[in-house]
């Protein structure tokens, strides 16, 4: 086997799909109309695959703050956080972050992906042991890989299948890193936290959540999870990302331990890569000034996320566990899944699909994101063209 | 404590309905190449086998594993 046939299988899925006149993955935006509308191939959709939770994308103090950035210093750093690539900004968003989380520090990183990688990445190594749910992200499994650390899964959400795996790590329990999630990204199920919290004061092992898909949706504060569980202070390390309710791109890392700036400086995706544009690290901590003033957006998203939740369950679609902005309809079938994937994007619906190896199982999604900038209206259309595919599956 | 025959018999069990090329399954069989599992299937198999057999299997086990020989020798020497 040459070293790239490794790739035909991926060709062949392309191929396929294409044949299909479908573009699942990467679908282009030509044009962005507002937070939860852009165009198609020419077409006005709905865009609800995004993670726009807040809709703060075109906030304007957000906006203007980046304009005013952008104009002040420049369009990029040139120069990674270490290397002349730390400025005011980077400075000031990592101590608002913090002070937001009620932490002593932060760490802000280019990327959510280079967070929720290079953290477990760098908090275990050769000889230690990390035990992670098995629906993490592919940066946790990624980052974990790097580690060298020896890395068992857990059944997703299931404290007492976590519990066995510490037993039988005995002392070492304690010396043991333990990585969830708040809001999953695949079913938007939430980790049984309190559970979680309670064998941390049990076996004493180091607790990391990854925030992404929670932060600003969870928590009296929208701190995630962790603050709405009330478990904030046995979780050791927060991480998470910019992309997602503050609606710019960057990532994150906040904790109360002392050891935390030396960590800083062994995370290798926070060493050796350019810092963010000062224009997005400003539209993010503007963001995050807005989270905090305007808590009713996360009721908004809420009603939105439940009227999806409930409106595709009530049309008989098999949907995740619980409601959460993160609504996904789960088919047994690829092909049925692509061609509904395919309908709702004639229907002016954008939406995400997800077939294996990608999805959890051997199921596949079409993943659906809620925002508190979808007006009720758009909401009922997306549950209008979902139901318009169940009656013609039917007919 | 499981011998590594208790281990291939059971694995070879719970691999004979998941192999998709349809032939017969042996420890010498290739899980990916030849049977035709995806790395979910492994995954979920071994999900269950943890539990049958009461062990934590690491992932870092897992990519030098390629036939389900292997696999069930694994088995053995982690429940030792």
């Amino acid at each position: 086997m040459s070293l790239l046939d490794k790739f035909e299988a991926m060709t062949a899925v392309r191929a396929e799909l294409a044949s299909r006149g479908v573009r699942p993955f990467g679908a282009v935006n030509e044009q962005i109309i507002s937070p939860t509308e852009g165009t198609i191939g020419g077409k006005r959709v709905i865009l609800a695959g995004t993670h726009n939770y807040l809709g703060l994308t075109f906030d304007p103090d957000c906006i203007a703050a980046a304009q005013r950035c952008v104009a002040e210093q420049g369009t990029g750093t040139c120069g990674s956080r270490m290397a002349a690539g730390t400025y005011a900004e980077h400075d000031a968003l990592e101590r608002e972050l913090a002070a937001f989380f009620g932490r002593r520090h932060g760490i802000v990183f280019s990327t959510g992906f280079s967070a929720t990688m290079g953290v477990p990445a760098t908090l275990a190594g050769a000889g230690d042991t990390i035990l992670m749910d098995s629906d993490s992200h592919a940066s946790i499994y990624d980052g974990v890989r790097l580690s060298g650390a020896e890395v068992v899964r857990f059944r997703h959400n299931d404290a007492a299948n976590l519990e066995k795996r510490l037993e039988r790590l005995g002392e070492k329990a304690k010396d043991t890193l333990v990585v969830v999630e708040g809001i999953y990204s695949m079913l938007g199920d939430m980790a049984p936290l309190g559970e979680i919290a309670e064998l941390k004061r049990k076996y004493g092992f180091c607790l990391l959540v990854d925030e992404a898909h929670s932060m600003g949706v969870l928590g009296e504060r929208g701190r995630g999870l962790a603050e709405a569980a009330g478990v904030e202070d046995d979780v050791d390390f927060i991480v998470g990302t910019f992309s997602k309710s503050l609606g710019s791109i960057g990532g994150y890392c906040v904790s109360n331990l002392d050891q935390t700036d030396a960590i800083r400086f062994s995370i290798r995706s926070y060493l050796f890569t350019a810092s963010s544009t000062p224009a997005t690290v400003a539209s993010t901590r503007a963001a995050l000034r807005v989270l905090q003033a305007r808590p009713e957006l996360r009721d908004t998203l809420w009603r939105n996320s439940r009227m999806l939740y409930n409106g595709l369950r009530d049309l008989g679609f098999r949907v995740g566990p619980e409601a959460s902005p993160v609504v996904a309809a789960i088919f047994e079938d690829r092909d049925t899944a692509i061609r509904y994937w395919r309908g709702l994007l004639n229907q002016g619906v954008l939406v995400n699909l997800v077939v294996p190896p990608g999805s959890p199982s051997t199921y596949s999604l079409l993943r659906a994101s809620a925002s508190a900038a979808h007006t009720e209206e758009q909401i009922t259309r997306i549950l209008k063209a979902y139901a318009n595919l169940k009656l013609e599956e039917a007919a | 404590m499981a011998s590594y025959d208790t281990c291939l018999a059971r694995v070879l069990e719970l691999l004979a309905p998941l192999a998709k090329a349809g032939g017969p399954v042996s420890g010498s069989s290739d899980l990916i190449g030849e049977l035709g599992l995806s790395s979910i299937d492994v995954m979920e198999m071994i999900e269950g086998i943890e539990d049958e057999f009461d062990i934590s299997f690491p992932l870092n086990n897992l990519s030098s594993i390629r036939t389900a020989g292997e696999l069930a020798a694994e088995i053995a020497r982690l429940s030792q």
